[in-house]
């Protein structure tokens, strides 16, 4: 793929799914629209490097997902503990019912406003593994977690994405009255 | 088997379980209602997930429907770089190398500001303090580099007490013995007929050297008064100076009022409100004065060079004499050997009976630049290149940050309250650290630092001018051509009377702010992502 029209081709199929990527892993839109366009760039210089026996939307969000990360670690966003916080991790067993009626009252909307005021990582984690589909050990490259952890950042990232539901219906709640 | 935790019940979900744990649990899930309603409630989370992640809730932005291009054509780089490179030599051949060169007649010589300073004769102190000052930076890039690499390991507070401690303990190691003495006392009198056999380093109201000090003289205080032989140089930092003996090598005085009698046998520096160099004293190098009145009647070996208020000659110039004021007066007893050049306010009052070896170069300063002079707008073109490969400079090198400053410019509070602190808190604080012996290199070294940030600016309010007027571009090349465009613009806006000195000051102060905002950022940690943070545009 070497020509312009190629190009062009290649950035209208892709260009939408990866704003979006941006979007939800990077705090503003602003900062999501320079991403993609860097993303692009630094794809196009890599093109050599993509392996054609994988799967070319996986290689391009994995190139997405650390161009994301790399933007947010510069900017020195506090990242969870690793091993420290699994100890600290309840194995517990939440209430389904509880957990349905959050999951059943919520819009595609509030679970995003809610995605944004996750920490950078947890955030990240999601979005690669919900919106991405990348694999455990893709997600673990990019966050530089090892491969055992990855469900466990997943977990807390879930966790706290409940948190900042029940906060934000709380907060809607407390608004009507 | 009892319930399955949420943990394990997410791995099943996830394809994550190994073959017979997964088995195990699907087994256990039949026969359990909870269980079962867990993993229900879990998979339509996830669901949930996907569905609000993937749902398209906004369109792609007009900014970036177009894929991005390459940069630009390599032809319009190499003009670029070919001009800017041109002006950088002709500000250097023109300007700055000429000014090296009377630094260096005047005593001041070598590769840099810190050299200079450091270890020509003004502070060098001998290779004992330079150990010193080898270990010094040898602890404090260790500590840092401990620190970098810890970091990640470590919890901040107890890296930061760990390595803090280290480098308390090196420190509080026995020191090498300076190469000087230290007194701090009321009042000192070094009499007539006492030799002191080191370098002395004075702190007293009021000082009076009448026996020889064999050494160099630094000296903190109201007075210092020299009869006898000093046969290193004199460093002074004083209300009132009086020189009346011999002094074997340099002479730096940054005081009040400064009186000469006797012979200087190297260079003289000065940075005084007053300075009388009385018909007796002598200076056998060159002299370079920062002063607010000043009388020259002894003689001068080498050049002088004088930024004055006002200046009487009345002595010897043994080299050129450049002087720049706004008054002078050239008496009869007058004699230079050299050139006189003048630029002042006000024309030179010149005595017919001095003796002078060519007519003296006069130029009369105008309050306000010369628009009509071709040669102004080749400055401002000059200063334009310079300032544009300084720029490519700072995104070549830090292309991450640049951006990180130019973003940070976008605030625009937050930028000049930083800038306006910055601007002045930083030179207060590197003057007072000068002022300490063992903080010299580190006001000095933060003073540079300073200036850098000053001069780099012009670099990020430029562009951030430039994508405000052309939009924001991706790619190196069009960060380029902003810088440019905004430098541009920034360089006409510094030409308008009057206002231009204000603009330039208002630009300094928000980039020097939005430099500042953006280390800030660096350092700072942010728990969490800004709550609330946009979902629409």
């Amino acid at each position: 793929m070497g020509n312009n029209e190629a190009w062009g081709e290649l950035y209208r199929l892709h260009a939408a799914q990866i704003f979006r990527f941006c979007r939800r892993a990077l705090p503003s839109r602003e900062d999501a629209e320079d991403a993609t366009m860097e993303i692009f760039l630094k794809v196009r210089e890599k093109l050599h490097q993509y392996d054609a026996s994988r799967p070319f939307t996986a290689w391009l969000y994995k190139v997405a997902a650390n161009h994301c990360w790399d933007l947010l670690r510069r900017r020195r966003v506090r990242q969870d503990l690793e091993t420290a916080d699994v100890d600290e991790l309840p194995l517990e067993h939440p209430d389904p019912g509880q957990l349905e009626q959050l999951i059943v009252e919520r819009s595609g909307q509030e679970v995003r406003r809610a995605l944004d005021r996750l920490p950078a990582r947890s955030r990240m984690a999601l979005v690669l593994r919900y919106y991405s589909d990348l694999s455990y050990d893709e997600i673990a490259d990019s966050l530089g977690v090892r491969r055992a952890f990855v469900g466990v950042v997943l977990l807390r990232a879930r966790h706290q994405l409940r948190d900042a539901l029940l906060q934000g219906g709380a907060a809607r709640a407390a608004g009507a009255t | 088997m009892s319930h399955v935790d949420e943990m394990t019940c997410l791995l099943y979900l996830e394809g994550q379980l190994e073959r017979p744990r997964a088995l195990e649990l699907s087994a256990h899930v039949e026969g359990c209602g909870e269980c079962r309603a867990l993993l229900h409630a879990l998979e339509r989370e996830s669901r949930l997930l996907v569905h609000a992640l993937v749902e398209e809730d906004e369109a792609l932005p007009a900014r970036i429907a177009a894929p991005p291009t390459r940069d630009a054509t390599p032809w319009a780089w190499i003009v670029s770089f070919g001009l800017a490179a041109a002006g950088a030599y002709t500000l250097w051949a023109g300007f700055i190398d000429p000014w090296r060169q009377q630094l260096s007649q005047a005593g001041f010589e070598g590769t840099n500001l810190l050299t200079l300073v450091l270890f020509r004769g003004a502070f060098w102190k001998g290779w004992g303090d330079m150990l010193n000052l080898l270990q010094l930076v040898a602890l404090a890039t260790l500590g840092i580099v401990t620190f970098s690499l810890l970091r990640r390991s470590w919890r901040r507070w107890t890296t930061i007490a760990v390595v803090m401690s280290a480098l308390v303990a090196a420190l509080t190691l026995p020191p090498q013995a300076a190469a000087a003495e230290f007194k701090h006392v009321d009042s000192y009198v070094l009499p007539r007929d006492q030799v002191f056999k080191n370098d002395l380093i004075l702190a007293a109201k009021s000082a009076r050297i009448d026996g020889t000090v064999e050494g160099d003289l630094i000296f903190f205080g109201r007075s210092l008064e020299v009869n006898g032989h000093v046969t290193g140089d004199i460093i002074g930092f004083a209300q009132l100076c009086e020189i009346n003996g011999t002094v074997d090598g340099n002479l730096r005085i940054f005081a009040n009022t400064l009186l000469v009698r006797g012979p200087v046998s190297k260079n003289v520096t000065v940075f005084a409100e007053y300075a009388s160099f009385k018909d007796k004293s002598q200076v056998g190098g060159g002299a370079m004065l920062f002063v607010s009145d000043a009388v020259l009647e002894g003689r001068i070996g080498r050049d002088l060079m004088a930024f004055t208020g006002r200046s009487t000659l009345n002595g010897y110039v043994g080299g050129d004499a450049i002087l720049r004021g706004k008054r002078l007066s050239i008496e009869s007893s007058t004699e230079v050997a050299g050139k006189v050049k003048y630029s002042g306010r006000f024309p030179p009052k010149i005595s017919a009976e001095a003796k002078l070896a060519s007519p003296p170069e006069v130029h009369i300063i105008k309050s306000r630049p010369s628009y009509a002079s071709p040669r102004f707008y080749l400055h401002q073109a000059l200063s334009w290149g310079a300032a544009f490969v300084f720029g490519l400079f700072l995104l070549l090198v830090a292309p991450g940050f640049f951006q990180d400053v130019v973003r940070s410019s976008r605030r625009y509070g937050p930028a000049f309250g930083f800038g306006a602190l910055t601007l002045f808190a930083i030179p207060i604080l590197a003057v007072i650290a000068c002022i300490t012996i063992v903080g010299l290199a580190v006001g000095i070294g933060t003073m540079l630092l300073w200036i850098v940030a000053l001069y780099s600016a012009q670099v990020f309010v430029s562009t951030w001018l430039g994508e405000a007027l052309l939009g924001r571009g991706s790619g190196t090349g069009a960060i380029i051509g902003r810088l440019a465009l905004g430098l541009l613009l920034y360089k006409v806006a510094g030409m308008l009377p009057y206002l231009g000195f204000w603009v330039k000051l208002g630009i300094l102060i928000w980039g020097l702010g939005a430099l500042a905002v953006a280390l800030y950022d660096r350092t700072r940690t942010q728990p969490v992502a800004v709550g609330g943070g946009p979902a629409t545009a």
